[in-house]
């Protein structure tokens, strides 16, 4: 489980914070009010928060994923409403995009010309690949110079794997996508 | 398709909101105007947009799809007036509807096919009918083969073979990875 956290200012026309301003959030399809967290871990839903005396304030708003959180996707998009005794409710924002965890490519070329590619048994070629994701067990495809091709991968750790492919033509050209978390 | 938006409040050096600045946005890679859009919805594409009596503005920039620009473009924000100083704020990165990334465990809910194969029905909820999708077995870290079938845009069916001394196991281990939308 994964939150996005939001935070601003509130500042009134004259530049000075507001203090003690209501914060709601809503879900732009549905227009319905969104409940959401004030800490990065733990804690329960509200509704709405309050700014504190710089105008500041914070939410954290649930991911959707397998949790039973009924939280929101990566693409849902917010309307932020502010509202305050002293100025009533000020201009909403909205289409307000949150950043859930998004996952990161990492792309790698490997050359025969520069005795990158093992061939470790006949019609057999492999690479190593260094992708930094920290994910032991990512989304893996390769190509053989310009054909994708079935492979087997080995992870060897959270950073690295080696990944194989049967072909009868030697490649000059092993390109590998490895997809992860990137946490 | 997908729009980026990005928002702001420009304010003066006392914090007072600048209305009726002027502001545009440049691609880094070769310094030329962006075009975009000033609503989510809107059909007509614009070079400049300028701030609300709050100082706010909003632009939407459309991704590649819709003839705009990289998941990893960034931008030059110009803001302009004559009641200020023009600012240049370089390197803004948007947000253009990234993918998200999910992991599932087959080691509950199974269901049992014929000896040594085994079935989960995965509730992904990435809002995708088709998935990139790939199994792991995590004690030896190789890649496997499934088979997969897709059940609707939040769920599908996964089958595995498993091979091991006594049939049935109450899990597997085996973890599938997926990649969707999320929208």
């Amino acid at each position: 489980m994964a939150r996005a956290h939001f935070w601003q200012h509130i500042l009134n026309s004259e530049g000075q914070p507001i203090s003690g301003a209501t914060i709601t959030l809503d879900e732009d399809i549905t227009g319905l009010p969104i409940s959401f967290y004030t800490t990065a871990a733990g804690g329960t839903k509200v509704s709405y928060v309050e700014t504190n005396k710089y105008g500041f304030f914070e939410i954290w708003v649930p991911d959707k994923e397998i949790s039973l959180d009924n939280g929101y996707a990566t693409n849902t998009t917010f309307t932020l409403n502010v509202s305050s005794a002293s100025l009533g409710l000020l201009e909403p924002i909205t289409g307000i995009q949150l950043l859930f965890q998004p996952p990161r490519v990492f792309t790698d070329i490997f050359l025969d010309s520069e005795s990158e590619i093992a061939n470790p048994a006949t019609n057999v070629y492999s690479v190593v690949v260094e992708h930094m994701l920290h994910t032991d067990f990512p989304l893996v495809n390769a190509w053989l110079d310009t054909q994708s091709i079935p492979i087997s991968c080995t992870s060897i750790d959270s950073d690295s794997l080696s990944v194989s492919a049967y072909s009868t033509i030697a490649p000059t050209k092993f390109y590998v996508n490895v997809v992860g978390k990137d946490l | 398709m997908a729009r980026s938006h990005f928002w702001q409040h420009i304010l003066n050096s006392e914090g007072v909101p600048i209305s009726g600045a002027t502001v545009t946005l440049f691609d880094e890679t070769d310094d030329s105007e962006v075009l975009f859009y000033t609503r989510e919805s809107s059909a007509s594409l614009v070079t400049y947009t300028t701030t609300s009596s709050s100082g706010l503005f909003e632009v939407w920039v459309p991704d590649r799809v819709e003839g705009g620009y990289g998941t990893n473009a960034t931008f030059t924000l110009v803001v302009s007036g004559s009641e200020m100083d023009t600012r240049m704020i370089t390197g803004v990165q948007l947000l253009f509807q990234p993918p998200r990334f999910c992991e599932f465990d087959m080691f509950s809910r199974l269901s049992l096919l014929e000896e040594h194969y085994y079935s989960i029905n995965i509730q992904h909820n990435l809002n995708t009918e088709h998935p990139y999708i790939q199994a792991w077995n995590t004690q030896t870290r190789q890649t496997m083969d499934v088979s997969c079938s897709s059940i609707s845009l939040s769920a599908i069916s996964v089958s595995a073979y498993y091979e091991s001394e006594y049939w049935p196991q109450d899990s597997i281990p085996v973890r599938i990875v997926l990649l969707g939308e999320d929208t």
